[in-house]
């Protein structure tokens, strides 16, 4: 009863920030309102909030705590890193002064045109391992979830796989193993194994997400860090985009 | 939705429209159109009716307004230009299952056929169909002169020559049923699927796809027909294959690489049991080979197997000049006999998962006789499955005989045997985890 009562709860506040997005007429999601749908959803991310000015980031920043990351957030510069969006290890006030400055700088520059709504100041993470899980809308097969390692080498290598969701655990577990990365996640040379069983979730839960609501027609979480078992993952970074659905 | 195909592989009445003295770029029609009325000659369970619009050939009418109402199968090869008026006069005439032969039709005219069709409830294969086969009713139904031998692999395929192809491959081993569908109308690959899996002839089925127009609902036609039997595909579209060929694996489906692969795997997987674990033994008498053979069968994923203490030392009791390593090498002297124990004695050893037997033919004294004896203990092997690659075999016609008439599934290439070993391994899983789904 209660799980059923969380994924009603769950689903209300994903079509809530599904349609405010739809009402601005934009067709991608916010860095800020994807994380918040995903944490709705029970997938776990950083902690990320959004400053108006620099004021309100050093209020943000006492509570989240030092070193932290700043980003741009402004619904016209989808790659935040072209655009010098994006410093991360901000380790003082008088640093993350400078930052906000400069982002908003760095963004005006690169797109003059922008609509910036503010930057975000999110909880800095210790280097763990990446990895990448998306959801998209096939026009054949409808949702599919995908899974790789993460950062830049998922373009080169392309060493990813693929299921249609929803997905069961067994499958899941099969994604994960397939790719010729796993090693990387099952313990090399002496390192620890990662997280699997929450990796596990989190692509069941993402495939599930993709299922129940075919209007969002890409997810991307780039990147995940996966800590080693019992640990956990978290999401740092995903893009969102809508369309018209089934 | 499903619809129903019986009419379309088990007719009562079948019909075929055509021109038998076409001229000039026309005159493949003719041609295709003569081969067609010979393949249905040999069709003795129902009344063929031919209409030969323009000749003369004996027995046939000119009109289709002499066809009786409700023909269960009718099969149209005519050009573009005298089509659509024809076929408006035959689908007047209630027809239930109708091949599209022309493959030269506009997107237009084609959708105002499949319209008609939908609306009258009625079968389509095609356009660019070349029609149905059933080995076991001998309903050849194609435009075309081929040898097809009654087998227990079903065919789909979403293009004419990948078919022909198919066909021609599978000469020797033959085939159940055959549909070959258009990728875009009529009945799909998931129609025909729901009607192979309830088909008892079918044992295997084969599907060439280059585009899938409802992935849901092939994805659940292939999860109903998997706990049956096998469902082999080779995906012929480049665009999205990693989601497609992750889509039909999940659902239980077993990808191939070209046609022959597909064809070697489905008749390994009528033929023998699925593996049930990764090892492999192998018996040569050829110890290079065998050694080539461990490189693939490491590329599939599988390893060889190590027999227990007690078999290695019975065989090497009973057959002193056997060479136990990796693999058992019984030498070039070796003769059916020592062949037959010592694949028994394999097969029933707890750490050997599956059996292969890997001749030469040449610079050996194994002879086409030893390859048919040999053969037989592969009949009786239920649990574990047992296959061989006959190498220097060639064209030879004895091999295929043995092939033909009994249970053993024979490859001329240790690469083709080691992905047929790899198919049977997936299958083996597939059904590990079908039971444990059913009894968790």
């Amino acid at each position: 009863m209660f799980l059923v009562v969380r994924l009603a709860t769950a689903k209300k506040r994903v079509l809530e920030i599904i349609n405010s997005a739809k009402t601005d007429n934009r067709k991608e999601l916010l860095e800020m309102e994807s994380k918040q749908l995903l944490e709705a959803w029970g997938i776990p991310v950083n902690r990320t909030l959004l400053a108006k000015d620099v004021n309100e980031a050093v209020r943000i920043a006492r509570e989240i705590h030092y070193p932290l990351v700043a980003k741009i957030a402004s619904p016209d510069i989808l790659h935040k890193s072209d655009a010098k969006g994006v410093i991360i290890g901000i380790g003082s006030e008088l640093e993350l002064r400078q930052a906000y400055n400069d982002i908003l700088k760095n963004a005006k520059a690169y797109k003059p045109s922008a609509r910036i709504t503010g930057v975000t100041i999110q909880e800095y993470l210790p280097q763990a391992r990446e990895i990448i899980v998306g959801a998209v809308q096939d026009p054949s097969f409808g949702a599919t979830v995908m899974f790789g390692l993460g950062g830049t080498w998922v373009e080169v290598l392309k060493d990813i796989s693929f299921r249609l969701a929803p997905i069961n655990v067994e499958d899941a577990r099969d994604m994960i193993k397939e790719i010729k990365g796993y090693p990387v996640l099952s313990g090399l040379r002496g390192t620890p194994p990662a997280d699997i069983d929450a990796i596990v979730d989190l692509i069941q839960k993402t495939g599930q997400l993709a299922y129940e609501f075919p209007e969002i027609t890409e997810l991307d979480i780039n990147p995940i860090f996966v800590f080693n078992t019992g640990k956990g993952v978290m999401a740092v970074d995903a893009r969102i985009v809508l369309g018209e659905g089934k | 939705m499903t619809v129903e195909l019986k009419t379309l592989f088990e007719p009562k009445s079948v019909v075929l429209v055509g021109t038998s003295k076409l001229e000039k770029e026309d005159k493949v029609y003719s041609n295709l159109f003569h081969h067609l009325v010979q393949n249905l000659a040999s069709f003795k369970k129902g009344k063929v009716c031919v209409i030969d619009l323009e000749g003369e050939i004996g027995g046939s009418y000119k009109n289709i307004g002499k066809i009786s109402n409700g023909q269960d199968l009718a099969l149209v090869l005519l050009p573009k230009k005298t089509l659509y008026k024809n076929l408006q006069k035959l689908l007047a005439r209630q027809i239930k299952s109708l091949v599209l032969i022309e493959s030269n039709l506009e997107e237009k005219l084609i959708r105002e056929i499949a319209n008609i069709i939908k609306r009258k409830k009625m079968v389509l294969l095609g356009p660019s169909s070349i029609g149905v086969i059933n080995t076991a009713n001998e309903l050849f139904a194609i435009p075309e002169k081929m040898q097809i031998r009654k087998g227990r692999v079903a065919f789909i395929s979403q293009d004419c020559c990948v078919t022909y192809n198919a066909l021609d491959l599978a000469k020797n081993t033959g085939i159940s049923k055959m549909a070959s569908i258009s990728d875009f109308i009529g009945s799909d690959e998931s129609d025909v699927l729901n009607y192979f899996s309830r088909d008892k002839e079918t044992k295997a089925v084969c599907i060439y796809v280059k585009k899938v127009r409802d992935g849901r609902k092939f994805v659940k036609a292939i999860q109903e027909t998997v706990p049956e039997k096998p469902v082999i595909i080779l995906n012929g579209g480049a665009e999205k294959a990693k989601i497609f060929e992750a889509a039909v694996r999940q659902a239980g489906a077993i990808l191939a690489h070209d046609i022959q692969d597909m064809l070697n795997g489905a008749e390994g997987l009528v033929r023998q049991p699925p593996l049930r674990g990764s090892r492999v033994a192998v018996v040569t008498n050829l110890d290079g080979q065998a050694a080539l053979f461990e490189k693939y069968l490491f590329e599939e994923g599988l390893e060889l197997a190590r027999p227990a203490e007690d078999t290695a030392q019975k065989i090497k009791k009973k057959y002193p000049s056997s060479k136990m390593s990796a693999f058992v090498n019984l030498g070039a002297a070796a003769k059916a006999d020592v062949f037959k124990s010592v694949v028994e004695m394999l097969l029933s050893d707890d750490n050997v998962d599956g059996v292969i037997i890997i001749n030469s033919l040449k610079s050996t004294l194994f002879s086409i006789e030893d390859l048919r004896e040999v053969a037989n203990v592969a009949k009786k092997s239920r649990e574990k499955p047992l296959v061989a690659t006959v190498l220097c075999a060639g064209d030879n016609q004895a091999v295929k005989k043995i092939i033909l008439n009994t249970e053993l599934p024979i490859y001329y290439q240790l690469e083709e045997a080691a992905h047929v070993l790899n198919m049977l391994r997936t299958r083996g899983k597939q059904l590990e985890r079908m039971n444990k789904a059913r009894n968790p």
